[in-house]
């Protein structure tokens, strides 16, 4: 191999002359000018004559001298990135080749490295793309969110226009506050063009909405005061970029042209930037398409609560000061106002409002695969470790001929960046596709999650977590190669001494990769049983076998009467198809929305700020035995309660404990405005926002009776598949609601299973997490048992032949697995009991301390373990003493 | 005496170097004595100009250099030419023969419109 000897030579040939390269320089001068001296004085001159006349010869000597050494310094340096590029190039080709020869260790180390890598980016990148990167606004860490708390001290409401003006024009420490309608529906305007309508998201807008995000139309203007002003509904609307592509192609000369939305004209002035993700930020997994202005007006004010609020802060003022001044301004308005609802403000960052939700899940993902990453280092290291010892006669026998001790470790450190580097570069292939396919995900209704990808900062993360995995993977087997050759050959493959303490750095690191899955372990059962509960828990209605469609046309019925006769056609439709056994309607089904308002009763004195709430639902006749929910007291609604029988309301039992404690309420009345109710009927309670929030009151007002609602869902019970039951329904309901027949059919599980989707998606990648790092602690014990196995097979072989059992063989291995498995266990209980209640706050139905969750862990992993410790034990058994000791 | 000495023209010291070197490695002083009795003493060349020659070669690696002793058992830099720098030596050779057999062509021709 001359080109591999060739450098070596340069070396040496260097080394020689290595004394000084800018010394040289000044001596070739030196020589010069001496041999020319000695010339001149052999041509006749004298000698001091032809030293003056070799300098002149020479010219600038200073100069020369400076260059040359210039010059030198150079070289040097050239010569020695030559020299360590060669080495480079050595060391990693004798780690490929090593590689190479163990290619059942590479094949399983970089899995392992690619997974932990995949796993970890993935992870960083929704942790950076969720928590850490800014929202798409203006100076976002200035923003705030100002929400109003409820009477019961925890929710939070709306606020009413005639405060968010005052709360605007005397604060002191906003500079600006903005808001947009909290009660607009997803769908609930149409747009016409070309003759066909279409089915858009509208958000009514306060005029200051965007200013104060700091967010500038793309092309195009915002809304000028003067049309926030006109009170008779919006003739200005402005679209997001995603409208304005798809429905407007792109178009630039869109701005001005008059479409008509609802039908009516509306006029369009503006075009989002496609960064602005209005719905992202506020109402992840739903989409807004257009902006109307929402005009501060007397009659918006009489309809309550309805501004979702976002204000800026001033320089230098803080959350805290700027919340002690509102909550003085909302006592202050309060007071002045008695004919306002009340207003209790509260300020939180934006942030923590968008996002405040998911930081403890994220955090706990983030600290979970920091978890998993230690085990990848650490399992690697310990089957590095158990490389080198094999290898121990091998780099002993080096440094016998003199092979340098760093350049070992280098070498082993080389092989283990390697590995790193090549399980980065798969593991961030896994990743982009990982990030790639959860942020096309809808079904998770997590903010910001459209926006998460891999980027720049991930990948280099990623690479510095490899490296440093290399690192401390390459560093401790390496500083581990032996100190004193005669040792290590002496030793052989029996040696007790250091073949003992290589056993107890591997045991221990064993125990450690025990000890991390076990944590892993016990917080993903944890949560899997809080999940478990969520989906356990009563949700006050039976959604199997539930159909709904949304059914209110894109044009809404022009008065009540008009309605009821749509929608009296459309029921009478959907019940005469086969397999229908119940069905009705309702404008907002259980987990579809938060209206509520106060519903008092008659003749009750309530203390201001207290008056019975309930969530708000219309629905039609015979909706509670559709849905499963049970009547427990009075009558349901009838097709007879129209405008022209006596108004009538069912409440649930939540409700009717809230109005008249231990009271009858069938036959009670309460207000609404003028108009006064009777409570015709008691209904189950049913979870309304999400499956973890308790009951709480529920007002039901029959659909024939007022006209308060815009968008509807008809709910079937059918014992038909979906499939089947959707055409036949299609064909049922095309004559007269053909928009409608175009919208999809879903499950009402559809609708529980996105409203448990963070959790689900929580406890998947956690479970995940826990098996992987389960399965790569298995393959530690295993491989330190199996090696120790193989190295005693003499020592088994003897006690065989001394008389013991087969069987006392087999259990002193399963003694020493059982033995590293209980000492992981302690410490890995101690590191869970320090760990796991911070997750508190994810839990439900659970508490940190839940003992089954441990239990599980424990037991799962004493069997695991015993099943990789079961492999060798056998092994161990077979071992024949007579081949054994022939063999030593 | 004084006018017979020619300005050396740029570029040409270092093919000159290297025609020094091709049939022996030698130090910094023979390379000089070699110019001086090759050229009768007739160009006007600095020491240390020389020297910058062989740096400039010796960064392009058409030479290499490493010490040595000399006949009279003392140390010196020896200067060695590489195979870049034998194909340039080569070139440049060929190409100065042209130049100067065109220039000669030119300048002895009879005087006249081309």
């Amino acid at each position: 191999m001359p080109h591999e000897i060739r450098p070596g030579i340069r070396r040496l040939l260097r080394l020689a002359t290595r004394r000084g390269m800018e010394q040289d320089a000044d001596e070739e001068i030196r020589i010069h000018l001496q041999l020319r001296a000695r010339q001149l004085m052999d041509e006749g001159m004298s000698a001091s004559d032809a030293n003056d006349e070799a300098r002149r010869r020479f010219g600038d000597v200073d100069g020369e001298r400076r260059l040359s050494r210039a010059v030198a310094g150079r070289q040097e340096r050239r010569a020695r990135w030559t020299d360590g590029m060669d080495r480079l190039r050595g060391d990693l080709r004798y780690a490929l080749r090593t590689l190479r020869l163990d290619a059942g260790f590479t094949v399983f180390a970089l899995v392992i490295l690619a997974l932990g890598i995949g796993a970890s980016a993935t992870v960083f990148s929704l942790v950076n793309g969720v928590l850490l990167r800014p929202m798409p606004f203006a100076n976002p860490s200035r923003l705030v969110w100002i929400g109003n708390v409820a009477d019961n001290g925890v929710d939070d409401w709306r606020v009413q226009v005639g405060h968010f003006v005052d709360l605007g024009t005397r604060s002191k420490s906003l500079s600006g506050i903005a808001g947009y309608f909290g009660y607009y529906s997803v769908g609930d305007a149409a747009l016409t063009m070309h003759g066909v309508t279409q089915r858009l998201t509208r958000v009514p807008v306060t005029c200051g909405f965007f200013p104060l995000l700091g967010v500038t139309p793309e092309l195009g203007r915002s809304f000028t005061a003067e049309e926030c002003g006109r009170d008779s509904g919006s003739t200005t609307a402005i679209l997001t970029d995603r409208l304005w592509r798809e429905q407007f192609g792109a178009d630039p000369s869109v701005i001005g042209r008059v479409v008509t939305v609802s039908d009516k004209s509306v006029q369009i002035i503006g075009v989002l930037p496609a960064s602005f993700d209005f719905s992202s930020v506020f109402t992840p997994g739903t989409a807004a398409d257009l902006f109307v202005p929402y005009p501060l007006s007397e009659r918006n004010n009489r309809d309550g609560n309805t501004l979702a609020v976002v204000g800026r802060l001033r320089p230098g003022v803080s959350i805290a000061q700027a919340n002690v001044e509102l909550k003085a301004l909302g006592r202050q308005l309060t007071a002045e106002f008695p004919q306002r609802n009340p207003i209790r403000p509260r300020i939180e960052s934006l942030d923590a409002h968008v996002n405040g939700r998911f930081r403890p899940a994220l955090m706990m993902l983030a600290f979970a695969v920091a978890a998993v990453m230690l085990i990848v280092a650490v399992n690697l290291a310990s089957l590095q470790y158990a490389r080198m010892s094999a290898r121990g006669r091998e780099l002993a026998l080096r440094v016998a001929l003199g092979a340098a001790r760093g350049r070992i470790v280098r070498q082993v450190l080389t092989e283990s960046l390697l590995l790193a580097c090549g399980g980065a570069a798969i593991g961030v292939t896994l990743a982009i596709l990982a990030t790639r396919y959860l942020s096309h995900l809808r079904a998770f209704d997590i903010p910001l999650l459209s926006r998460v990808h891999v980027d720049a900062s991930v990948v280099i993360a990623t690479t510095l977590v490899a490296v440093l995995a290399g690192v401390v993977v390459g560093l401790l087997p390496a500083l581990q190669s032996p100190a004193d050759p005669n040792d290590a050959l002496k030793d052989g493959t029996r040696g007790a001494t250091r073949g003992g303490q290589h056993a107890r750095v591997r045991s221990a690191l064993v125990v450690t990769e025990i000890a991390a899955a076990l944590v892993l372990l016990v917080a993903s059962s944890l949560l899997l049983r809080s999940f478990v509960r969520v989906l356990d828990a009563d949700l006050g209605f039976t959604p199997e076998h539930l159909f709904r469609l949304r059914v209110d046309p894109p044009v809404a019925p022009r008065d009540l009467a008009a309605a009821t006769a749509y929608y009296d056609e459309v029921l009478r439709r959907i019940r005469s198809t086969p397999g229908v056994t119940a069905a009705s309607l309702s404008d907002m089904l259980p987990f579809t929305g938060d209206r509520s308002w106060g519903v008092p009763g008659e003749n009750q004195a309530y203390q201001r700020g207290h008056l019975p709430e309930g969530f708000i639902r219309f629905v039609d006749a015979d909706y509670f035995r559709t849905m499963g929910i049970p009547l427990e007291k009075g009558r349901d609604f009838a097709e007879g309660d129209d405008p022209t029988a006596p108004r009538v309301v069912i409440i649930n039992e939540s409700m009717a404990r809230k109005l008249w404690p231990g009271g009858d309420p069938i036959g009670q009345r309460v207000v609404q405005g003028p108009r006064h109710l009777t409570v015709i009927g008691v209904v189950g309670d049913v979870r309304h926002a999400t499956l973890e929030s308790p009951f709480t009151g529920e007002v039901y007002f029959p659909m024939r009776q007022s006209y308060g609602y815009t968008r509807v869902d008809l709910v079937v019970r059918t014992s038909l598949p979906i499939s089947g039951f959707a055409a036949a329904a299609r064909t049922a309901l095309a004559p007269v609601a053909p928009d409608a027949v175009r919208n999809s059919w879903s499950t009402m599980q559809t609708l529980i299973d996105q409203v448990a989707s963070p959790r689900r998606f929580l406890v998947l990648l956690l479970s995940g997490f826990a098996a992987f790092a389960v399965a790569i602690a298995a393959l530690g014990i295993y491989a330190l048992i199996s090696f120790g196995v193989t190295q005693r097979r003499q020592e088994l072989g003897i006690r065989i032949a001394l008389g013991a059992t087969t069987n006392d063989v087999g259990a002193a291995i399963m003694r020493e697995t059982m033995r590293l498995t209980l000492v992981g266990i302690v410490l890995g209980t101690l590191a869970a009991v320090l760990v796991v209640p911070a997750m508190n706050s994810m839990l439900f139905g659970v508490t940190w301390r839940d003992p089954v969750s441990f239990g599980c862990g424990v037991a799962a992993l004493v069997v695991v373990a015993g099943a990789a410790g079961l492999v060798p034990a056998r092994r161990a058994m077979r071992v024949d003493p007579s081949t054994a000791l022939r063999a030593g | 005496m004084a006018n017979d000495i020619l300005p050396i023209l740029k570029g040409t010291l270092d093919t000159l170097v290297l025609k020094a070197l091709c049939w022996t490695p030698m130090h910094g002083f023979e390379i000089t004595r070699w110019v001086e009795t090759r050229s009768s003493g007739a160009l006007d060349l600095r020491d240390s100009a020389l020297y910058q020659a062989l740096h400039r070669l010796e960064e392009r690696d058409m030479v290499t250099a490493q010490w040595g002793i000399t006949e009279n058992n003392q140390r010196a830099r020896y200067y060695k030419i590489t195979r870049t720098g034998r194909a340039h030596l080569a070139a440049e050779t060929a190409r100065w023969l042209r130049y100067a057999a065109t220039v000669t062509g030119i300048l002895t021709a009879a005087a006249g419109p081309a």
